[in-house]
């Protein structure tokens, strides 16, 4: 359990620094210069790069509630999700990534919970390939099944 | 693939190993079968009547309340491997070699009438059997089921 911990972990950073790393790329195309001043520099670097594995880690751990059996789904989405989110805000305050004004944080609010969708869509998509090949290997088993059964006649 | 049979006078219980690059659906069937050559019944209860179940035809074994079931197309039976309450994890040790592998905590499925399976939103996969009934696969158990299949996964 704590080796799966300490995995989930690593893997919560690797995902949060993804996207921190993806979203200063965005900066740097479309961002006017002001705003890529305020954003990226050597000196705030550090701190996007704690809270953006804090947000990831939360999100990875956060995942262990579907795990809990005797819970609901809604249960266990509220609990990956809106854990996630409220993290995630909080680091946010803290990290300075919430723009000032009301159109602005609407737009972080939306923004958010756009980029968290779809990303949780991406863990559909990847459990969908692992469904697909499962299927596969069941069919060949039933078609190799088929085979001995055949040859044994 | 080239099969050799030994005759060793004087041995008790007939083994067989298999040599492999590549463990492939295919051999773990046949795995399966030399395992399943002398085979093992369960016992069930059903309306105070016992029976003797073959694993074989069994599509589900599932924990309800204190009660460990085992279900074919028709029926559902409750286990009983001793005087004592019957756990799961025992009527797993009791299938080690039979196509059963673990999807959750409180059920063990039969891999040969599993139909297929579908991505599930909340993060698992639910399985559909060949009888059309159907169960989810817990997150934490796609890797025994993969081990199974010989897709990589690994044992808990």
């Amino acid at each position: 359990m704590m080796r799966k911990i300490v995995s989930m972990i690593l893997q919560g950073m690797a995902s949060g620094s993804l996207v921190m790393n993806i979203t200063l790329v965005c900066f740097l195309l479309f961002a006017d210069e002001s705003l890529k001043e305020s954003v990226i520099s050597v000196d705030n670097y550090g701190a996007n790069f704690i809270f953006s594995s804090i947000v990831g880690i939360t999100f990875s751990l956060g995942s262990l509630a579907y795990e809990v059996e005797q819970w609901s789904f809604f249960r266990q989405i509220a609990t990956h999700i809106g854990g996630g989110m409220v993290v995630m805000y909080l680091c946010a305050y803290f990290a300075g990534w919430i723009p000032t004004g009301l159109p602005g944080i609407l737009t972080y609010l939306v923004g958010s919970l756009a980029s968290t969708l779809v990303i949780w869509f991406g863990f559909y998509l990847y459990n969908r390939k692992e469904t697909k090949l499962i299927n596969a290997a069941l069919q060949e088993k039933a078609a190799a099944a088929k085979g001995t059964r055949r040859e044994a006649h | 693939m080239r099969v050799e049979i030994k005759i060793i006078p004087g041995l008790s219980e007939p083994y067989a190993e298999i040599y492999t690059g590549e463990l492939t659906a295919g051999l773990q069937d046949a795995a399966d079968r030399l395992s399943r050559a002398e085979s093992r019944y369960l016992t069930g209860m059903k309306e105070e009547r016992i029976f003797l179940l073959d694993p074989r035809s069994m599509i589900e074994i599932t924990v309800g309340g204190e009660k460990v079931m085992a279900r074919d197309e028709n029926n559902s039976y409750e286990l009983r491997m001793g005087e004592s309450r019957t756990r799961l994890y025992e009527v797993e040790e009791f299938l080690q070699g039979q196509p059963f592998v673990r999807i959750s905590k409180s059920a063990l499925a039969n891999v040969d009438k599993i139909k297929y399976l579908e991505p599930a939103f909340n993060g698992l996969m639910r399985i559909y059997f060949q009888d059309g009934s159907k169960d989810y696969v817990s997150r934490k158990y796609v890797r025994m089921l993969k081990a199974y299949l010989g897709l990589g996964g690994s044992k808990l």
